[in-house]
């Protein structure tokens, strides 16, 4: 029992000891990752590489300040405008300022936001009130054994609105609980469109509320989807309601009042590690898959045919002399948060390699040093050399800290 | 016998349980009173709103509460047992000398646990007049990493404290702050959900570690 | 039959060493003083005794059972009075007698309440408010409640007025030979303890320097008062004498012989003195004589 709660305490001086010493080590010697922005110049019809304050091609011709609007002239429009030099048609097409701005968007993923925790309750809006302004509703809504409606001033539940929406999702098939729900919460958007839900059997439904009826569309998937995310978005253009992202099988967008899921020309994403990026505007979509130290450029054109691919790869964090550094002191850290997750968990990173064999080494033969000037048998100290011998300075530190008096002191020799 | 181990230590304890006990309850009532207060100023709906998207919590005061309650226990049970190395007393009753140490933790543990309890299911009647069921889960969820910690935060500081030498008692502060920390890492609703079963078992195991100090002290760590 | 038997104790504290091979016993019904001066190893040997120390090699054992393993059965039969009178001093006097009865089958509280009834103290009073005396008294009356065979008395003496002194002495005599019981009692404080103690054992650095009942090393350790005819005459350390302090012509000789045989020795020396007398000495009087003054 005692020893055991000695072990206990030297685990826990290994977990505070894998997650202090490479959060100062970083402190110290971390350097800001590289993270480039990816545009599709019309103009060009290349794209354009924003890393920091240069902007270059591909090819690596780097562009000047002006040289960089002006092959965007979507994103710098007023800019240009105000220069007098934008140009009056593109590609056949006249430039009008209300025909830019509505086509434009930016969208952006990252994989915190699938591994997150979410509300449960949400504001279904009137979605046609014949009113300018959008109101927040009095209530809130849940989906779990059925659809309930709390009324946020009394805290109790609104039975006949209830039994309303439930019905409704009944009757086109939903199977209780709702499993994500995405929409857009706020007054702050052109229009409602309500959410975009899946239920426990995983089928995609539209619901949102008319005139306080309700409103559910089935949508019907070209294959059975394994739907990780989505994510509601106000397009001016009214081109698509949501991006939907799934496990493996790609990412969608489901079109407007049609609800054709329209796939997104991109392979191998993968919602929980990679980061998803989209600028749109009158000709093309610009889509950016970024990993830790890659990305992937893909332009489509309005018809989501792919114009253009392109690829970078760089020094990874473990190639780069810092993450090299770490991975030769430590064989592993450990930390509470990460950067493709909101939740906290103990992110237990292994060190590439086996450089840290030599660390651990050292830490070792210090170890037995200091037993044996203590005159304990290096006997009874096997499990902590053998902790020492895998988790090197940690365990070092941790049986230190917690020294194992459990074996016989032999009296010092008489000098 | 036990009775009698267990009257020395709530005659140790009882001043500070009683202020937590009552420091939780007027917290408790301000975080409701101010709830009352807010919610009729600034609507019920738009209130729930803040909550579910934006993260504000309304009960944030509470956050380091069981922390200075667990420090507080653990400080008013064993300090006076370190004055003189008064522990001796204690180990020399006539009864096995690990069964008096765990007696004493446990009815120190078991104490803390009630008066975080006592917080807990107070805290869970007063959001029931204003919040949803789902609501109080996350604000629980959220809460719970709190009064885990502040359990940790007992077992380790009598850890520290019946530790016989002072360079020791530093080298466990160090471990024990830095594991501390974990439960009071700055975090979004909910977000410990995923850990909240690891720090248990972990904050579960760190209940008998003060067995390690008391037989260092007992073996003759001067 | 031995209440105490401690077999070749060895202790260093690093690699300083405390003793080597120390070994004494304690004989039931006996009352047994463990004198030395400060840092000579006593408060090392009442923590081998009570446990709270494991020596580097060699154990004690109380009634037959390693000090490291007490059963609580034996734990009840030994009263504790640590250095200091430290006791529960958050408690007041009711609430610690409340809590030691609970431990002890054979509490009889009568004796405690009778010295708590000579204290000036008020019930509610704490511990920690008393003077170091009524403190003693507090410690002293829980230990004789507690009706222990064997009583582990460390340093009691310390910070005692000289009237709580003799009134603990003689309270703890009469208490032991009366009750039979056995005692080992540590002190620096020497004065009064041959009113206490039947067997003396007198600790050094490193050493034990005597170990015998108490009268028979009074009988037997002399101090012999010497005026040498000059003051350059030379004396050493070696043969008979303990230990010699000399101060111009005077000397204090200090040895197990006897007159006669001091003088023989003397005489064989070729030493000549003007004057020669036996002195008779108190214990503590002999404890310094043994152990030196500084």
């Amino acid at each position: 029992m005692i020893k055991f709660s000695r072990y206990i305490l030297v685990a826990i001086g290994i977990l505070v000891a894998s997650i202090v010493l490479p959060s100062l080590y970083w402190t110290i010697f971390e350097k800001v990752p590289r993270s480039p922005n990816l545009f599709y110049s019309c103009i060009k019809d290349d794209f354009i590489v924003v890393d920091g304050s240069i902007r270059k091609s591909p090819a690596g011709k780097e562009y000047t300040s002006d040289e960089y609007e002006q092959a965007l002239p979507f994103m710098f429009y007023r800019q240009l405008m105000a220069d007098g030099t934008m140009p009056d048609t593109i590609k056949g097409v006249k430039m009008e300022t209300p025909s830019i701005a509505r086509a434009s968007s930016f969208y952006r993923y990252t994989p915190k936001r699938t591994d997150a925790p979410v509300p449960t309750l949400w504001p279904m809006l009137e979605s046609q009130s014949g009113k300018v302004n959008l109101a927040m509703p009095e209530d809130y809504f849940r989906i779990e054994k059925r659809m309930e409606f709390i009324v946020a001033k009394t805290n109790e539940i609104n039975e006949e609105k209830s039994m309303l929406f439930t019905d409704a999702l009944t009757s086109e098939g939903f199977v209780f609980p709702a499993n994500i729900i995405a929409g857009l919460p706020t007054t702050r958007k052109s229009v409602d469109e309500g959410y975009f839900i899946t239920d426990a059997a995983g089928s995609l439904f539209h619901v949102k509320m008319v005139k306080g009826e309700p409103y559910v569309v089935r949508i019907e998937t070209p294959e059975k989807l394994d739907i990780v995310y989505i994510e509601a978005v106000d397009l001016r253009s009214r081109e698509y309601y949501c991006y939907v992202f799934t496990g493996n099988q790609g990412i969608f967008v489901v079109m407007d009042e049609v609800y054709d899921l329209q796939r997104l020309p991109v392979d191998g994403f993968n919602p929980s590690i990679h980061t998803f990026r989209l600028s749109a505007d009158l000709f093309n979509k610009c889509i950016t898959i970024l990993g830790e130290n890659w990305y992937e450029a893909i332009a489509v054109d309005e018809m989501y045919q792919v114009v253009g691919t392109h690829g970078e790869k760089w020094e990874g964090l473990y190639e780069r002399p810092e993450g090299k550094m770490l991975a030769s002191l430590f064989p592993f850290e450990t930390r509470m948060k990460d950067e493709n997750s909101a939740y906290v968990r103990f992110y237990f990173k292994p060190s590439p390699g086996i450089r840290w064999m030599i660390v651990n080494l050292t830490a070792l033969i210090v170890a037995v040093v200091l037993i044996m000037r203590r005159g304990w048998p290096l006997k009874s100290n096997i499990p902590d050399l053998l902790i020492t011998a895998v988790t090197g300075i940690y365990g070092l530190i941790a049986t230190q800290f917690f020294p194992n008096k459990f074996s016989k002191v032999k009296p010092p020799d008489k000098k | 016998m036990l009775k009698s181990l267990l009257y020395k230590e709530w005659i140790k304890i009882r001043l500070v349980v009683w202020i937590a006990l009552g420091l939780s309850l007027v917290a408790l009532i301000n975080i409701f009173l101010k709830v009352r207060h807010d919610i009729l100023f600034v609507d019920a709906s738009n209130y729930w709103y803040s909550f579910l998207f934006r993260g504000v919590t309304y009960f944030s005061i509470l956050k380091f509460l069981p922390f200075i309650v667990g420090l507080a226990v653990a400080i008013a049970q064993y300090f006076p047992e370190t004055v003189n190395k008064r522990i001796k007393l204690t180990f020399h009753l006539p009864v096995s000398e690990n069964g008096v140490l765990i007696w004493m933790h446990s009815f120190g543990a078991g104490i803390l646990l009630a008066v975080f309890l006592t917080v807990l299911v107070l805290f869970n009647a007063g959001s029931a007049i204003f919040f949803p069921a789902n609501i109080i889960r996350a604000s629980l969820l959220t809460m719970m990493p709190w009064f885990l910690g502040g359990m940790a935060t007992y077992f380790l500081v009598a850890l520290i404290l019946l530790e016989p030498m002072w360079l020791f008692r530093g080298l466990y502060a160090a471990v024990a702050a830095g594991f501390v920390t974990i439960f009071y890492t700055g975090a979004s609703i909910g977000a410990f959900e995923p850990v909240l079963a690891p720090i248990a078992v972990i904050t579960l195991l760190l209940s008998f570690v003060v067995l390690f100090t008391g037989y260092r002290f007992r073996k003759g760590e001067m | 039959m031995y209440a105490i038997e401690c077999k070749n104790l060895t202790h260093y504290y690093g690699r300083k060493l405390v003793y080597e091979n120390l070994s004494f016993n304690v004989e039931e019904g006996k009352i047994l003083g463990l004198l030395g001066k400060n840092g000579t190893g006593k408060s090392t040997t009442i923590n081998i005794l009570n446990g709270f120390l494991q020596p580097n090699s060699g154990e004690c054992l109380i009634y037959g059972e390693n000090t490291q393993l007490l059963t609580p059965e034996t734990k009840s039969r030994i009263g504790f009075l640590i250095e200091g009178h430290v006791q529960y001093s958050f408690m007041n006097i009711h609430q610690i007698e409340k809590f030691y009865s609970g431990f002890y089958p054979n509490w009889n509280s009568a004796p405690y309440w009778e010295l708590m009834s000579k204290l000036k103290v008020t019930p509610k009073q704490k511990i920690s408010t008393m003077s170091c005396g009524q403190r003693s008294q507090v410690a002293l009356g829980l230990i004789l409640a507690q009706d222990p065979d064997l009583l582990i008395l460390d340093d009691f003496s310390m910070g005692l007025d000289p009237g709580y002194r003799r009134l603990f002495i003689d309270y703890m005599r009469e208490y032991a030979k009366a009750e039979h019981k056995t005692v080992f009692v540590t002190s620096h404080i020497i004065q009064d303890m041959e009113r206490l103690i039947d067997d003396v054992m007198i600790m050094d650095y490193n050493k034990i320097l005597a170990q015998q009942p108490v009268d028979q090393f009074m009988a037997s350790f002399r101090q012999f008062n010497i005026t040498l005819s000059s003051p350059a005459e030379e004396i050493d350390m070696d043969g008979i004498a303990v230990n010699i302090d000399k101060v111009k012509d005077k000397i204090e000789f200090y040895t197990y012989s006897t007159a006669d045989e001091v003088k023989g020795y003397l005489n064989s020396k070729g030493i000549t003195f003007t004057s020669f007398e036996e002195k008779k000495m108190s214990l503590e009087d002999a404890f310094i004589g043994l152990t030196r003054k500084y």
